[in-house]
C-alpha cells in the first residue's frame, strides 16, 4: 500500500490545539518559534490574528483555535507557538497552544479521512489530508491549502460557527 | 521534443525579445529614413538595415540550435528580404516595412509561447509567406520584376560591421531579479539591526563597540544605496516600444510623425519602470491620435505637415521627471468648460473662479473626453484616468499644461525607487499605520485645544475647514474599527482624533483624523500578498525600528472611496447647488480674520487687514520700557501690549521661555505698535455677521481692545479690533 511505503519517508510534525492533537508534513515546516507580537489586520477575517515579522519578512498568522472554531475571535496568543509552514502563497504562521514532537518512521501511516464522517464531519472536515495512525493515538494531519484557504476567507461566510462555541 | 534546459531557453528569450525591440526600432527608422532623400538618407537607411538584419538573423540562427523549425521558416523570410534591402535589390517601399513588422509580430507570437509552454507552438504562417511573397519573388528573379534593383548603391551592399561590443558586454552580468529581489530584503533587515545597533551604543560613546557600529552605519547607508541603484533600469526600456506604436499610430490616423526621444540613460526602478508602461502608452497613443493635427490641419495653422512629439527625461531634486510634449493644436479649453458644465461637474459660480489651469485637470476625470470623434485609438475618456491612477499608485504625480495653437505637455513626476520612502508614522488605538509623505500635504492640529479649527458635520459627513476650503474628513478609526466590525454604529467619527492629515491622491484632497502624529523616516516597502490588498485599506507593510510590522495605509483607495462617497450624497442632498450658490455669495462678503492664540491660551481673532506684519523675537529681544516691554524694529521702538492686558507681560519672568513670540505689528493713533500673542493659527473668513448676543463688553486693554464676540466655526471667539478707526466697522 502506498500509504504504508510513504510512512517509511514522511515525518508528521505534531502540535497541540485546545487540548486536541494535530499534524502537519514536516516537510512543510520552515520553523517552529515562541509566540510572539503581531500587527493586528484591522478588517482581516476573523482567523487571521495579525501580520509577524520574520527577520524582515512580514509573514501572516492564522490560530488555529479561531480557525477551529474552539476559541473567540483574536484570542489572546498568551503562550503557545507559532509553526511557520510554507504554503502555496508563501509562508504562513499557525498559532497552536503547544509544539508536540516529530513522528516518524514505521509506527506512523498516514489513512484517508474516513468518508462516513466521524464526530467532527462537516465542514472541518475538509480541512484535513488524513488521519496519522500513531502508535497510541490519531491525529489529524492539516491540508495546509485548505487551510489557507478557510483562513483568508472574507467574513461573509463567518457566520458559520461551531454552535458548540464557548462564547 | 525534450523539455529544454531552462537556462539557455530564458537566456535566448530575453535575447529575442530585446533583438525584437531592436527591430521595431531599426524598421520604423528604416521608413523614415526612406521618407528622405539624398546622404542622409543612405547612411541611415544602411545603418537601420544592418542592425535590422543582424538581430534577425541571431535569432534565426540561435533557433536551429534549439530546432524551432517554424520559428525559423519565419525569421528566414525577413531575413532573406532584409538581404534584399541591403543588398540593393529591392527598394524599401511602405508595403514592405508593413511585411517586415509582421514578420517581427510572428517571430514575437511564437516567441512568447514558447516562453509560456516551452515548446515551439504548431500554426499556420501561410498569410504572412503570402504578404511577403511578391517582394521575395521580385528577388529571386530581378530580371522581371525589380525596377528599383538597376542601381545598386554600394555604400549599402558592404554593409556596418558589427560594432565592438564586445568588450562592454563583458563588464555586465545578467541577474535574476528574484535575487535582487533577496538582496534588497536582505538589506531592509540589515537597516533595522543597524537602527537597533547605533541606537545601544550612543550610551557608551568612545569605545571600540561605539566606532565599529558607526563604521556599520556608514557601510549600511553605502549598501543600501548601491543595491538600489542595482535595481534601476534605464528609461529606455520603458520606450523602446514606442517608436513603432507612434509609426502604427501615425498610419492608422493618416499622420505624419515624428518621434524625439532624449535623456534615455536615465533611470527609474524597475518597478516604476514596469508599472508606468501602460500608461505611457496611452498617453502617446492620445497624443498622436488627438493632440497631433492631420497634415491638412497643420498647414492650414503654419505648421510643417509632420507632427512632432517630444518625450523627455531627466533626473531633479531626487525624483525623475517625464514630459510628453507634442507640437499640436492644444486643448480646447472652451469644450473642456462646456462638458465640465454640462455632466455637472462644476457649477456656474465656481467655474468663473476657476483657472485655466485649474479648467486642464477635467480632463483626468473618470469618463472625461473632449475629443470629437471617438476613433479606436482612443477618445472614449478611459485614458487619462487610469494613467494618473497607475502613476499616482507608483508615487508619482502627473500634471497638464496646453496651449491654443502650440501644443500640449504633460509632465510625470516619480520617485526614484519605491523599495525605500518616506513615510509619515501616525497612531490610532494604540496601533501604528505609515502614510507615505508623497501624499501627505500638510498636517493640522484639530480637537480639544486647538481655538476653532475641529471637525464640523454636515448631513453626517465629516468635514474640516482649511483655510476657507471644505474639507471631506476621513477618521482612521473609524476606517479601521470599520473594516474591524463591518456595520458597526458609527460612532462620532473623529471623537479623540486631534491631528488632520491634509492627503492628495486620485485627484481629491481629504483629511485623514488621526489621534497622534509620531515621525517621519525612511520606510523599507515589503512585499505582502494579495490577501491585505484585498481590504481596499492597505497597500502594504513595513517593519519599524522597534522591529514590529506597521500597515501602509492605500491613500489612493481611501481617497477614490472618500470622493465617491461624497459625490453620491452630493447628489442625494437636495439643494447642493443652492448652497454651494449661498456659499459663494457669502464667500464675496467674507472679511479674512487672523486666528490666534493670546497669551494664557486664549483663542481670539483680529481682521487681518488692521495687521501690518508679524514679526518673531526670541525673548531675548524684549527691553523694558518702564513697565512695559518694547522690541526693536526697523530702527524704532514698537511698544508691546497683549492681549486681556495680561499682568505678566510687566513682570520680570514675562515672555520669557527658549522660543520665539509672534507679534503683530500694527498702528494706533499713527504709531506702530506690536501685539505679542503665543501662537498665531489661522486665517479664516468670517462672514462678517453673528455676533453673539451674549457680551459686548469692550475691555479697554492699552491699545487692544475686545471689540465683539463673534461665533466662529460655533465657538465663541473675540474680535479684536487693533485700529481705533476700525472700531465697530465690522
Amino acid at each position: 500500500m502506498t500509504g504504508a511505503a510513504l510512512s517509511t519517508q514522511r515525518g508528521w510534525c505534531t502540535f497541540e490545539v485546545c487540548g486536541r492533537d494535530y499534524a502537519v508534513d514536516v516537510a512543510s515546516v520552515q520553523e517552529v518559534l515562541r509566540a510572539q507580537p503581531l500587527t493586528r489586520v484591522p478588517g482581516a477575517p476573523p482567523a487571521w490574528t495579525g501580520l509577524l515579522n520574520l527577520r524582515g519578512r512580514i509573514v501572516p498568522a492564522v490560530d488555529l483555535r479561531v480557525l477551529f472554531g474552539v476559541a473567540p475571535e483574536r484570542a489572546p496568543a498568551a503562550g503557545g507557538a507559532l509553526v511557520v509552514v510554507r504554503s502555496g502563497e508563501g509562508p504562513l504562521a499557525l498559532g497552536v497552544d503547544a509544539i508536540g514532537d516529530v513522528h516518524r518512521g514505521a509506527d506512523t501511516r498516514l489513512e484517508p479521512w474516513p468518508e462516513a464522517g466521524g464526530e467532527r464531519g462537516g465542514p472541518d472536515a475538509a480541512l484535513f489530508a488524513g488521519v496519522l495512525a500513531a502508535a497510541e493515538r490519531l491525529i489529524g494531519v492539516l491540508d495546509l491549502e485548505r487551510v489557507v484557504e478557510r483562513a483568508f476567507e472574507r467574513p461573509a461566510s463567518a457566520s458559520r460557527r461551531t454552535p458548540g462555541d464557548p462564547s | 521534443m525534450e523539455p529544454l534546459d531552462d537556462s539557455i531557453l530564458d537566456d535566448f528569450l530575453v535575447d529575442s525579445h530585446e533583438g525584437l525591440e531592436r527591430l521595431d526600432r531599426d524598421l520604423v527608422a528604416l521608413e523614415q529614413a526612406s521618407g528622405r532623400s539624398g546622404n542622409a538618407r543612405d547612411a541611415h537607411a544602411a545603418e537601420a538595415l544592418s542592425s535590422a538584419f543582424r538581430s534577425l538573423h541571431t535569432i534565426k540562427g540561435t533557433c536551429s540550435f534549439f530546432g524551432f523549425r517554424r520559428l525559423e521558416r519565419v525569421a528566414h523570410a525577413g531575413e532573406s528580404l532584409l538581404a534584399d534591402l541591403r543588398a540593393g535589390r529591392l527598394e524599401l517601399t511602405p508595403a514592405i516595412v508593413d511585411g517586415l513588422l509582421a514578420t517581427v509580430d510572428a517571430v514575437r507570437g511564437i516567441l512568447t509561447a514558447i516562453e509560456s509552454t516551452r515548446h515551439e507552438p504548431d500554426g499556420d504562417d501561410a498569410a504572412l509567406f503570402a504578404q511577403l511573397a511578391p517582394w521575395r519573388r521580385a528577388a529571386t528573379a530581378p530580371a522581371e520584376k525589380a525596377p528599383a534593383a538597376t542601381a545598386p548603391r554600394p555604400e549599402l551592399r558592404s554593409g556596418t560591421p558589427a560594432p565592438a561590443a564586445t568588450a562592454l558586454q563583458q563588464q555586465y552580468l545578467r541577474v535574476d531579479v528574484r535575487r535582487l529581489d533577496e538582496i534588497m530584503d536582505l538589506v531592509g533587515e540589515l537597516v533595522l539591526a543597524r537602527n537597533q545597533l547605533v541606537q545601544s551604543v550612543t550610551s557608551v560613546a568612545g569605545s571600540p563597540v561605539a566606532a565599529a557600529a558607526q563604521r556599520v552605519d556608514h557601510v549600511t547607508d553605502r549598501l543600501q544605496d548601491e543595491v538600489m541603484r542595482t535595481r534601476m533600469q534605464p528609461v529606455s526600456a520603458l520606450w523602446a516600444r514606442l517608436p513603432r506604436l507612434v509609426r502604427d499610430v501615425a498610419t492608422a490616423c493618416g499622420k505624419r510623425v515624428r518621434l524625439e526621444l532624449s535623456g534615455d540613460e536615465t533611470e527609474l526602478d524597475r518597478t516604476i519602470v514596469e508599472a508606468l508602461k501602460d500608461p505611457l502608452t496611452h498617453l502617446v497613443r492620445n497624443a498622436v491620435d488627438h493632440g497631433l493635427e492631420d497634415a491638412a490641419g497643420r498647414e492650414r495653422a503654419g505648421k510643417p505637415a509632420e507632427g512632432v512629439l517630444r518625450l523627455r527625461a531627466y533626473e531633479e531634486g531626487g525624483s525623475v521627471h517625464l514630459l510628453l510634449a507634442d507640437d499640436g493644436a492644444g486643448m480646447s479649453l472652451a469644450r473642456i468648460r462646456e462638458k465640465a458644465l454640462t455632466r455637472g461637474l462644476t457649477d456656474r459660480a465656481s467655474a468663473e473662479r476657476l483657472t485655466d489651469q485649474e479648467w486642464l485637470q477635467f480632463v483626468f476625470l473618470p469618463g472625461f473626453s473632449t475629443a470629437a470623434k471617438v476613433t479606436n485609438i482612443s477618445g472614449r475618456g478611459v485614458g487619462l484616468d487610469a494613467a494618473r491612477a497607475a502613476i499616482e499608485a507608483v508615487g508619482g504625480e502627473i500634471d497638464v499644461r496646453s496651449a491654443a495653437g502650440t501644443g500640449t505637455t504633460f509632465h510625470i513626476r516619480l520617485p526614484l525607487t519605491l523599495a525605500i520612502i518616506p513615510a509619515l508614522t501616525v497612531e490610532q488605538s494604540g496601533e501604528c499605520y505609515v502614510v507615505p509623505q508623497a501624499h501627505v500635504l500638510e498636517l493640522v492640529r484639530c480637537g480639544e485645544g486647538s481655538g476653532t479649527a475641529r471637525i464640523e458635520t454636515v448631513h453626517d459627513r465629516p468635514m474640516f475647514r482649511l483655510r476657507g476650503e471644505l474639507l471631506p474628513v476621513v477618521s482612521l478609526s473609524r476606517l479601521i474599527g470599520a473594516a474591524a466590525r463591518p456595520g458597526a454604529p458609527a460612532a462620532d467619527a473623529a471623537a479623540d482624533a486631534r491631528h488632520l492629515l491634509v492627503l492628495s491622491a486620485a485627484g481629491v484632497r481629504i483629511g485623514l483624523a488621526v489621534e497622534r502624529v509620531r515621525d517621519t523616516e525612511d520606510i523599507v516597502v515589503k512585499p505582502v500578498g494579495r490577501r491585505l490588498r484585498e481590504s481596499g485599506l492597505f497597500a502594504g507593510a513595513t517593519v519599524r525600528g522597534d522591529g514590529r510590522v506597521a500597515l501602509i495605509l492605500d491613500v489612493h483607495a481611501i481617497a477614490g472611496r472618500s470622493a465617491a462617497e461624497h459625490a453620491a450624497q452630493v447628489d442625494t442632498a437636495a439643494g447642493a447647488a443652492t448652497a454651494a450658490h449661498a456659499e459663494s455669495d457669502r464667500r464675496a462678503r467674507a472679511i479674512p480674520l487672523l486666528l490666534v492664540r493670546a497669551r494664557r491660551g486664549v483663542p481670539a481673532a483680529v481682521r487681518v487687514a488692521e495687521v501690518e506684519r508679524i514679526v518673531e523675537f526670541e525673548s531675548g529681544a524684549f527691553e523694558r520700557l518702564g513697565e512695559r516691554p518694547a522690541v526693536r524694529l526697523d530702527g524704532e521702538v514698537l511698544p508691546i501690549r497683549s492681549l486681556d492686558g495680561d499682568p505678566l507681560l510687566a513682570g520680570p519672568e514675562a515672555l520669557s521661555g527658549d522660543r520665539p513670540w509672534p507679534v503683530l505689528v500694527h498702528s494706533l493713533g499713527g504709531r506702530r505698535q506690536g501685539l505679542v500673542v503665543d501662537a498665531v493659527e489661522d486665517i479664516v473668513e468670517w462672514d462678517g455677521g453673528l455676533p453673539h448676543p451674549a457680551a459686548r463688553g469692550r475691555a479697554a486693554s492699552g491699545g487692544a481692545e475686545r471689540d465683539t464676540r463673534i461665533v466662529l466655526n460655533d465657538h465663541i471667539t473675540d474680535l479684536v479690533t487693533l485700529s481705533g478707526d476700525a472700531r465697530g466697522a465690522a
